[in-house]
C-alpha cells in the first residue's frame, strides 16, 4: 500500500458525527442502504485487486436471502477461490477456499466486505451527521469499532463506507457511478464494479 | 498440469476438429483422429459463451466472449459481456486489461509463471500432441446425440479438484454447435459453449499485442469478412 494511503487513513478515521433529528433524511439514508443490495437479488461484481504492488482480476457474486442469510463466492478464471454464508446473526461460514487461497482470508476480506457492504446491520444503526454536512448512519463495535456509512446531505445517495478503530480508519468503500466500489483497505486496493 | 492448461487446451482440441464423422466408440481411435485434425490449426477464433455453476447460487454466471489462438503459442480470452476483460499470451509474455469508466487498464499481473504454464499447455495440444494426455486420463466417447468424449484424471490428486471432462461434439464434428463441461468432486460445474469457429483464417496485426491489443471486432471483421 502506498504510504499517501496509510496516511491518509489514519487521518481520515476521526472525523464526528453529530447525533440530530431528521426523520425523513434518515429515512431516505436507510431506504438507499437497504437498495444497494436487495433481499433476494444476486449481484455479480468484477473486481480488479492491487495487493503487494501486484495485481488480479476476478469475479464476484453476492446474494442476500429474505431471512438476511447472505451468500458471497469469489471466482478467478479457472475456479472457486472462496465461497462463504454469514447468518443474519453475523457468523460466518467457509464453505469453500481455493489451496492457494487460505480460510484467513475468506473470513478477513471476502465476508467481512460482503457483509459490510451488501448485508450491514441497518436497524443497528444511528443516524447523525458530519462536520462537512453530510448524513450518516453509524454504529459503534467491540474494540471501539465504529462503521460509518456516510451519504450524501439529503440522504438519498449512499457514498462511503467507512471503518476505524479508535481513531485510526483502516477501511474506506467510495461508491463508483457504477453502484460499485473502490474500497482502500489495510493490505490492499479494490475496484469492484457492479456488472449485473 | 493445472486446472486452466485443461480447460483450455481441451477448448483447442475440439475447435479445431475436423469434418470426419464420429462413428465409433474406440476413445484412442477418437483422439488419434482429433490429434490429427488438431495439428493441421495454424489459428482459430471462436465465440464462447460461458456458464459457471455453483452450488451455493441457483442461477450461473454467465459471460460472453471471443477465444483467439496463433501458432505456435499465442491465445486471448476476451470477455465482453457482462463485463470487458481481455487475457493475452504469447509464449511466455503475458497481459491482462480490464476495461474501466470507457479505458482499457493494463494490469501488473500477479500471476506470470501460472499464465506461462497455461500457454505451455496450451500450445502442446495445438501441435497435435493431445495424445500425451492419455497417462493422465481415462478416456471414453459415447455417441448417439453427437459425440461426448469424457475424460477422467487418474490421478487422485486431480481427481479431488475435477470429476470430468466432458466434450460435446456436433453430430459431424465440424464447427457447429459444441461444448465443454468440467465438473467437479463437490457439484459444481462450469460449461463453455463454443460457436462460429474460423480456423486456418490470417489473424490482423495487433491481435495479440501486449500493450494495446487491436479491438476483438476489427479482429473477427478481418477474418470473416463481416460486420456484425
Amino acid at each position: 500500500m502506498r504510504t499517501g494511503s496509510i496516511l491518509w487513513l489514519l487521518l481520515a478515521g476521526c472525523a464526528t458525527v453529530s447525533p440530530v433529528r431528521d426523520a425523513a433524511t434518515e429515512q431516505r439514508a436507510r431506504q438507499a442502504l437497504q437498495e444497494a443490495c436487495p433481499r433476494g437479488v444476486r449481484l455479480t461484481q468484477r473486481a480488479v485487486v492491487n495487493a503487494a504492488g501486484r495485481q488480479f482480476s476476478c469475479d464476484g457474486i453476492v446474494q442476500v436471502a429474505a431471512d438476511g442469510e447472505l451468500r458471497a463466492a469469489l471466482l478467478s478464471p479457472v475456479g472457486v477461490m472462496a465461497e462463504v454464508r454469514v447468518s443474519p446473526t453475523g457468523s460466518v461460514d467457509v464453505l469453500k477456499t481455493a489451496r492457494s487461497f487460505r480460510e484467513a482470508w475468506a473470513r478477513r476480506y471476502v465476508a467481512t466486505t460482503a457483509q459490510w457492504l451488501f448485508a450491514p446491520d441497518e436497524p443497528a444503526l444511528q443516524f447523525g451527521r458530519l462536520a462537512d454536512g453530510r448524513a450518516t448512519l453509524w454504529r459503534e463495535g467491540p474494540e471501539r469499532t465504529r462503521w460509518a456509512y456516510v451519504f450524501s446531505a439529503d440522504g438519498t445517495r449512499w457514498e462511503e463506507l467507512s471503518v476505524s478503530r479508535g481513531w485510526q480508519r483502516f477501511y474506506r468503500a467510495e461508491r463508483n457511478g457504477d453502484g460499485g466500489f473502490h474500497v482502500t483497505a489495510t493490505g490492499c486496493d479494490i475496484d469492484l464494479r457492479m456488472v449485473k | 498440469m493445472s486446472v486452466g492448461r485443461i480447460v483450455i487446451a481441451v477448448i483447442c482440441s475440439i475447435c479445431v476438429a475436423g469434418a470426419a464423422r464420429a462413428e465409433t466408440n474406440d476413445a484412442g481411435a477418437f483422439l488419434r483422429r482429433l490429434a490429427a485434425t488438431t495439428a493441421k490449426a495454424d489459428t482459430l477464433f471462436v465465440e464462447f459463451a460461458q456458464e459457471r455453476h455453483l452450488a451455493l447460487f441457483e442461477e450461473p454466471l454467465r459471460t460472453e466472449g471471443y477465444l483467439v489462438f496463433q501458432r505456435p503459442n499465442s491465445i486471448r480470452w476476451e470477455v465482453t459481456k457482462p463485463y470487458a476483460s481481455i487475457l493475452v499470451c504469447a509464449g511466455s509474455n503475458a497481459a491482462q486489461f480490464e476495461r474501466t469508466d470507457g479505458k482499457w487498464k493494463r494490469l501488473d499481473l500477479s500471476y506470470m509463471k501460472s499464465i506461462g504454464n497455461f500457454v505451455a499447455g496450451m500450445a502442446m495440444f495445438l501441435e497435435g500432441r493431445y495424445m500425451e494426455q492419455q497417462s493422465d486420463y481415462d478416456a471414453s466417447v459415447r455417441t448417439g446425440d453427437g459425440t461426448v468424449l469424457t475424460l477422467k484424471p487418474k490421478q487422485k490428486q486431480a481427481a479431488q479438484f475435477i470429476d470430468a471432462f466432458e466434450l460435446q461434439f456436433g453430430d459431424d464434428l465440424t464447427a457447429g454447435a459444441r461444448r465443454v463441461t468440467m465438473r467437479q468432486p463437490d457439484g459444481d460445474w462450469t460449461s463453455i459453449q463454443l460457436t462460429n469457429a474460423v480456423a486456418n483464417k490470417a489473424l490482423p496485426p495487433g491481435t495479440f499485442d501486449m500493450q494495446s491489443p487491436l479491438d476483438i471486432e476489427s479482429v473477427r471483421k478481418a477474418i470473416t469478412n463481416a460486420d456484425r
